[in-house]
């Protein structure tokens, strides 16, 4: 029950920071559109300066995926603690995106 | 199958609730589209935040939602392994594909685009333009088939009902705002398929008689049941799903269309992020397959909808609050609208593009865009019919996907190899298929599926090496797309008939 009290507060915390973080990301691509649409902001390069060092780690965090997934059920095979975690796991994808907009959101400070 | 006693009507107001969310959500956003690029390719201006939620949605198909527990109750762990890792490493698999197609294609919009900037050939083309449009409509049909599942377990409701009432409600909101409402509402849908899965999870566990219970029960149920590796999943459905996973990221527009659609510094992180962070889904989900294996649930309990129905039934039969019950059809609603939409969008992205701007090149933007957005409305018909037609579309969906899976490798070798020629393209598709399909169907599934990546491996390269031909990709680079090179000239957002940019002339062999 303890667990179940953890994730709802956990969760709900969680979705109040998604939300309110997705309505200012979507706030910024107004302005930024806006500005876009006056002349005034750049027209984001459909050249893709995909910076060739993003590449540089992939393997190793794409396989550090699948050990980690793996190693996940290994877990839950071999210890029912492991399945209170798992559903933890499940609300972090959540926080992931909050994460990423954060990421989003200083970057576009720093840009200004 | 036990009746659940819960009304349908409330089915019926979570379909049509959520619904209403998702279109009050796609109104706000239509304000961003003025012009079709705005609404095929999002003006090339999604970040990181919507990238990610977007990814991990669109990926959360409702049918592999309910999948993660039926492969777990079928196979215990070593099921949920075999369905899971693949999963996510299909996603994370895009990056080095992604990053070189947008570097070498930094304009683009579809990757049919690609196949017939790079190869020139109409045969390439079409193959590519039918093998994707296919995948797009029978990815709308899975997870129709996912919701159909969930809502006859729980309520009992009608496939007619339930179909209906998903594609009208998908349609009128994808109809509004392209890819933003897509990426936007699927952001949304990311965070009511976790936070939800992880309660609804917890409660059954604790339902159940809790973790250590379950487990013990499970593990006395033998010893396969708890071991990861052991190797029956594998050769049951595990190799070919994982190859088959990968054919449903590389050859499906669904996930290009976010590639090309992002802002160029987020592309790696954001499908490794999507990749990673979607494990946790299916993992969690999954653990109510061993949960049903743990409380004595059995196939003659699942009745009709088999294994696939294993996480409905445990959920709505373990004793849970209604609103939990609720909760979880929330879930299964989420990872389909999100798919559907997601579906719609890209499917708007080919007909733009791929379609319309080929037949008439000098249609006026407003035009293209009311064609553009007319494409979701028949794709919603179109899906409406062939599932309530009786076809066994279930059939119809795993053949569909087996045979994408003769794309991956000539689509692969078509992005990183010079020397990959229209006649290799094509050739290794066509007879990959007639290879494949056979084998398919008179052995098994898993020789059909190697037969087909190994002769189109062969066929690609034997028939590539043989002619000799090498490609300039610098001749794919344009500093703007088909669509918005009205934008770049005149700066501002007026529809105008501007002739498409002329193609690069051959170089000479």
């Amino acid at each position: 029950m303890v667990a179940i009290i953890f994730a709802v507060v956990l969760g709900t915390a969680t979705a109040v920071a998604f939300v309110a973080l997705a309505v200012d990301a979507f706030r910024r691509l107004r302005v930024e559109i806006a500005a876009a649409d006056t002349g005034l902001g750049s027209v984001p390069p459909a050249s893709g300066d995909v910076d060739a060092s993003e590449r540089e780690g992939f393997p190793l965090k794409a396989a550090g995926g699948v050990v980690a997934s793996t190693l996940m059920l290994v877990l839950i095979s071999a210890s029912p603690v492991a399945w209170y975690v798992t559903p933890f796991l499940a609300i972090g994808s959540s926080i992931a995106v909050v994460v990423a907009f954060l990421l989003e959101r200083d970057g576009s400070r720093r840009e200004r | 199958m036990t009746d659940t006693g819960l009304p349908p009507a409330l089915g019926i107001a979570l379909m049509l609730g959520l619904g209403a969310l998702m279109v009050t959500i796609a109104l706000v956003v239509k304000t961003l589209v003025r012009t079709t690029h705005d609404f095929v390719i999002a003006g090339r201006r999604i970040g990181l935040g919507f990238g990610v939620g977007s990814v991990i949605a669109v990926w959360t198909w409702s049918m592999a939602v309910m999948m993660s527990s039926a492969q777990a109750f079928t196979w215990g762990t070593s099921g949920l392994l075999w369905f899971v890792v693949p999963n996510g490493l299909a996603v994370m698999v895009m990056v080095p594909f992604a990053v070189r197609l947008r570097r070498q294609m930094p304009a683009g919009y579809t990757i049919v685009e690609f196949i017939r900037e790079r190869f020139r050939s109409r045969p390439a083309t079409m193959a590519m333009l039918v093998a994707i449009l296919f995948g797009l409509l029978c990815e709308i049909f899975i997870n129709l088939f996912g919701v159909v599942l969930v809502m006859g377990v729980v309520f009992g409701l009608q496939t007619g009902a339930v179909l209906i009432i998903t594609l009208a409600v998908v349609t009128v909101y994808s109809y509004f705002g392209g890819l933003w409402t897509s990426a936007i509402t699927a952001t949304f849908n990311t965070l009511l398929i976790t936070v939800p899965a992880a309660i609804v999870v917890l409660w059954v566990i604790h339902a159940a008689g809790g973790a250590e219970t379950v487990f013990r029960a499970v593990d006395a149920g033998g010893p396969a049941t708890l071991s990861a590796f052991d190797s029956a999943a594998a050769k049951g459905f595990g190799i070919s799903l994982a190859l088959g996973l990968l054919a449903s990221t590389m050859a499906d527009q669904t996930f290009w269309q976010k590639v090309w659609s992002m802002k160029p510094a987020n592309l790696n992180r954001t499908f490794l992020w999507a990749g990673l962070w979607f494990y946790p889904i299916p993992l969690t989900l999954g653990l109510l397959g061993l949960v049903a294996l743990g409380t004595g649930v059995t196939a003659q309990d699942l009745g009709a909808f088999g294994a696939g129905g294993v996480g409905p039934y445990v959920v709505s039969h373990i004793g849970l609050p209604v609103v939990l019950i609720a909760l979880y059809v929330l879930i299964i609603l989420n990872a389909c609208y999100s798919s559907i939409d997601g579906a719609f969008s890209a499917l708007s992205s080919i007909v733009a593009v791929d379609v319309v701007k080929r037949l008439r090149p000098r249609v006026s933007d407003r035009a293209l865009l009311r064609a553009t957005k007319a494409s979701i409305l028949v794709a919603g018909v179109v899906g409406g019919v062939v599932v309530s037609s009786g076809v066994d579309y279930v059939q119809l969906v795993s053949t569909v996907f087996f045979i994408k899976a003769a794309l991956i490798v000539p689509l692969a070798l078509a992005i990183f190899w010079p020397r990959m020629s229209a006649s290799a393209f094509t050739a290794s598709l066509i007879l990959a298929v007639a290879v494949g399909l056979p084998i398919r169907a008179s052995v098994g599934e898993l020789e059909g599926i190697i037969a087909l990546e190994a002769t189109s491996l062969v066929v690609a390269v034997g028939v590539s090496l043989l002619q000799r031909e090498r490609f300039d990709f610098a001749r794919l680079r344009r500093e703007s797309g088909q669509l918005e090179t009205h934008v770049l000239t005149h700066g501002h957002r007026a529809p105008h008939d501007v002739p498409p940019p002329r193609p690069a002339a051959a170089p000479a062999r």
